[in-house]
């Protein structure tokens, strides 16, 4: 019994720093959201607010077109979203069911590229995407994360369908399917789960850019919440109470979703290991 | 109903030849084995004949029809899997349905059909299970139910007992044959246990390396193996084999290893080696070794040391060490042998076997049968 609460213990020494280092931006945006002007100015700040307030959720609409921002992200998240699924369902099952010349490096350069950090090729992109005069376009966005986004997606999708058993399609193709059908009729659905963390993962990945839509929209109208938080919830001065009721906002929709996939996640990495 | 057919059949992987001519006739209703150790191109064999995998030359024929470019859901034939592949989202009801489904068979037929084949192989109370919560001879069976409800031109049967223990297994081939022989059906039964190719098939292939090694019948294969390899892989424990010269001395035909000498029978007289070493293996299956009582006159072969007695209920086997050689006999359980005893050894002059030592053919398939089998 020593022992064991001592290990406890010492969990929690080593644990607790770590915890209060991350929760403590929430908590502060949390507390903030619900003061008043004149409190969030206090000194010293008060982490409870005496007189707690949902006002600030009711101004940030009127404040910031909010509600234009909210559309845009949503647009792009889910149309980049649609885009990765499209994509990377026919590239994991071919990586998982074929084996090809340059199968290895290819997984390899998907991992490799799933590193690069979108600022080192911003400019070159930018030339890119203007030379097609498709900068201010929300399409774009979606292309470019869905780009992004695609490698942690086939790599994912490679280990779920390497998971279903070989022979469950081949049975189904002696059954009477074609291949597609009993892609569609059986690895599909059958890595339900998979596709769920993927989806999510990629929605999440859109949902949270903020480098291109800063880099390739201008009009206030096409901004997405990222953008539009930084852009105009704090322009001249920041008005910490609104800006981190909207953050809120927008941190709620990503919790949710990756309360959501955070199981299904971990299962898909391993999924391709285990066999 | 059909038959099937294999034109020199071929599979490369790269540089792999994984099956390499092969040709065989299935006959209709016929359930023919494809036996061999693994790695050697029965599994392959049997996929092509699915469609699973495209043959790298040769033709594969369904009846008269060359199936070569049909995919495999037109070719009519159903496969058993060795892990059962069934289909984990969907209850056995639906597995069992599924390829009739995918025919557009009218909804009642299908539910009539189904409901028979659970019948015939004792699933009824299992048709609303999902797969994961059945134990493995229950899904072997449903496999079986999937298989048998599309009254397909054949089966084709890769390892469908191996997953099972050793008594279900038993069972299980016994019901495999019974319902073989019931419907009628073409069967192809791919395995790598001898013991199950031997009760199982109308005739067996036995394959080595991606090629036929020898086609005929369990009885045939055991009695007539027309090389070392089948000698020894077909029939268990396997063959004693011996290296040693073919040599006459005064007249009299005889085999002689570093160990010990045989005299052989005048018929094996014909017998030629290839090369004029005069180099052979004799071979001689362990219930052909007879323990005798070491006295002139009673046909003794050599004297040797019991190594090692293994008793297997029924019968017993012992190891005896003739020089650098161990001989291994079938001996009655209740011979009272104890390690370390001389003992004289006989072999039936009948059921020797000789294969050439360079290249391990048979040197009896020419011979006329009865001499042998007398």
């Amino acid at each position: 019994m020593r022992t064991s609460w001592l290990k406890y213990l010492g969990i929690i020494v080593v644990l607790l720093p770590m915890v209060v280092m991350s929760l403590f931006p929430l908590i502060v945006m949390i507390s903030t959201s619900l003061k008043s002007p004149a409190e969030v100015y206090q000194w010293p700040p008060v982490f409870i607010p005496r007189e707690p307030t949902l006002q600030n959720y009711s101004d940030i609409w009127t404040v910031a077109n909010l509600a234009a921002y909210f559309r845009n992200s949503l647009f792009v998240a889910l149309g980049a979203t649609a885009l990765v699924m499209l994509l990377a369902v026919p590239a994991g099952y071919a990586l998982a069911r074929f084996r090809f010349r340059g199968r290895g490096f290819y997984m390899l350069f998907l991992l490799v590229m799933q590193m690069f950090p979108g600022i080192v090729i911003i400019l070159a992109l930018y030339r890119v995407v203007a030379a097609f005069q498709m900068t201010d376009n929300l399409v774009t966005l979606i292309i470019l994360n869905a780009a992004f986004g695609l490698s942690f997606a086939v790599w994912l999708l490679t280990g779920y369908f390497s998971s279903v058993p070989a022979e469950v399609e081949e049975a189904a193709m002696v059954d009477g399917n074609s291949r597609l059908g009993a892609m569609l009729r059986m690895t599909v659905p059958l890595s339900a789960p998979g596709l769920v963390a993927v989806g999510i993962f990629s929605f999440i990945g859109a949902w949270n850019e903020f480098l291109f839509a800063l880099t390739f929209i201008r009009s206030q109208d096409k901004l997405v919440l990222t953008v539009g938080l930084w852009k105009y919830i704090a322009r001249f001065q920041v008005e910490w109470n609104y800006l981190e009721a909207s953050s809120f906002l927008v941190t709620v929709v990503v919790v949710v979703l990756f309360m959501l996939v955070q199981k299904n996640l971990t299962r898909g990495l391993i999924a391709g290991a285990e066999r | 109903m059909s038959t099937v057919t294999c034109r020199d059949l071929t599979k490369r992987f790269g540089d792999v030849v994984a099956v390499n001519k092969l040709n065989l006739v299935v006959q209709d209703r016929e359930f023919v084995v494809l036996v061999g150790p693994s790695g050697c191109g029965k599994t392959t064999a049997l996929r092509m004949i699915a469609g699973l995998e495209t043959a790298s030359e040769g033709e594969i024929l369904l009846d008269d029809q060359v199936v070569n470019k049909v995919p495999p859901g037109r070719r009519d034939i159903a496969m058993v899997f060795q892990n059962y592949a069934l289909y984990p989202h969907m209850r056995v009801y639906d597995n069992i349905a599924y390829a009739l489904r995918l025919r557009h068979t009218p909804k009642h037929e299908i539910d009539q059909r189904v409901h028979a084949t659970a019948k015939m192989l004792e699933i009824e109370s299992l048709l609303n299970r999902w797969p994961k919560q059945l134990s493995g001879g229950q899904r072997q069976r449903v496999a079986l139910g999937r298989a048998v409800i599309r009254q397909p031109r054949a089966f084709l049967m890769d390892e469908p007992l191996s997953n099972l223990d050793a008594q279900l297994r038993v069972a299980m081939r016994r019901e495999i044959i019974h319902l073989q022989r019931n419907l009628g059906i073409t069967t192809i039964y791919v395995t790598h246990d001898q013991v199950e190719a031997m009760t199982m098939g109308d005739r067996i292939v036995v394959m080595r390396d991606g090629l036929v090694q020898q086609v005929g019948t369990p009885s045939e294969v055991y009695r007539r193996p027309r090389n070392n390899f089948v000698a020894r892989f077909i029939g268990s424990p396997a063959m004693n084999l011996f290296a040693g010269k073919l040599m006459t001395e005064a007249g009299e035909l005889q085999f002689r290893s570093a160990s010990f000498r045989v005299m052989l029978p005048d018929a094996f007289r014909a017998a030629r080696t290839s090369g004029d070493s005069g180099d052979v293996q004799l071979g001689i299956r362990p219930e052909d070794v007879a323990v005798v009582e070491d006295r002139p006159g009673n046909g003794t072969v050599t004297r040797g040391v019991v190594d090692l007695v293994e008793h297997l209920g029924s019968d017993a086997y012992a190891s005896v060490k003739v020089g650098n050689e161990i001989i291994l006999a079938r001996v009655s359980p209740d011979i009272q042998l104890h390690d370390g005893q001389t003992v004289a050894l006989s072999f039936n002059q009948s059921k020797l076997h000789l294969f050439d030592a360079a290249t391990g053919e048979s040197l009896l398939t020419n011979l006329p049968v009865v001499t042998l089998q007398s």
